[in-house]
């Protein structure tokens, strides 16, 4: 699954709404639950719970594209 | 400008869609104990409250008692909707410690506490002698960390297996999120300048 994927899913967004690049402030609908429910998919994609340090950094597209890609 | 030696007037805030009154930190004690029945919401705050006697309940409102604390109780604006709290207890160096509950769960996920705590953040610093502002969010607390990242607070650390987790009684991580009064300056300025740029875009000026 791709970031952009997962994000579209996780926000209920279509997906042509999603940049391919970005911080979560410029992204529509990405709010404080939004941001939880990304968090969440992020995990249940990894098959493992995200360090406090990872949850920390993960605030851009280009963040959670490079989790999903290393593990 | 105002320090937290000073006798603290009552203080109202008013945001776009709230009222902040000012209320001792026993009648926030008060009026929230009823809030203690509600598990989910006082997991947010870490809080063990089952059978918690209201006496308890006042207790843990001690260190906002007096001069040191201060407490809004927020309002939907226009009503008598009591929504949730915001408090800040002082420390030495005039640096504050931010807790904010939002029980009214309509709330939830529109942005409330940002815009809250931006006014109060802008109050804290305008208008006091405050030097910093900072939270202590469970590393979990998702919501929690994305608003203290929306509002540019920066980590200053991550306190290791520091309080337990009341759902299944794990220890966990805590997040130290600071904010310094000349970042949030700085910050308000991007913001205004943000919103003058998008201004000229609208009106084509």
């Amino acid at each position: 699954m791709t970031a952009n994927t997962l994000i579209a899913t996780a926000l209920n967004r279509p997906l042509g709404e999603i940049p391919r690049k970005g911080h979560f402030s410029q992204i529509s609908g990405w709010d404080s639950l939004g941001h939880m429910r990304i968090m969440l998919s992020v995990e249940a994609s990894l098959g493992r719970e995200l360090t406090s340090m990872e949850m920390l950094t993960l605030t851009t597209i280009e963040s959670i594209e490079e989790i999903l890609k290393s593990g | 400008m105002l320090f937290f030696n000073d006798k603290i007037e009552p203080i109202t805030i008013e945001t776009e869609r709230f009222v902040l009154k000012r209320w001792t930190a026993l009648q926030l004690a008060r009026e929230t104990f009823s809030w203690t029945k509600d598990i989910e919401l006082m997991r947010t705050l870490g809080v063990q409250t089952v059978g918690m006697t209201e006496k308890k309940w006042r207790k843990s409102f001690k260190s906002l008692r007096g001069k040191r604390g201060i407490c809004w109780a927020i309002f939907l604006k226009g009503t008598e909707d009591f929504v949730g709290y915001h408090t800040i207890q002082m420390e030495d160096n005039d640096i504050g410690q931010l807790t904010v509950v939002i029980k009214n769960r309509d709330w939830w996920g529109k942005n409330a506490v940002i815009e809250i705590r931006t006014a109060v953040c802008d109050y804290m610093f305008t208008n006091t002698a405050c030097t910093k502002l900072y939270g202590l969010p469970r590393a979990r607390n998702l919501p929690s960390i994305f608003n203290y990242q929306s509002l540019g607070f920066k980590v200053e650390g991550v306190m290791r297996q520091h309080a337990k987790d009341l759902g299944n009684g794990k220890l966990i991580d805590v997040v130290i999120f600071g904010l310094l009064r000349d970042e949030w300056k700085d910050l308000a300025e991007s913001r205004s300048a943000l919103q003058n740029s998008n201004h000229d875009e609208t009106t084509g000026t």
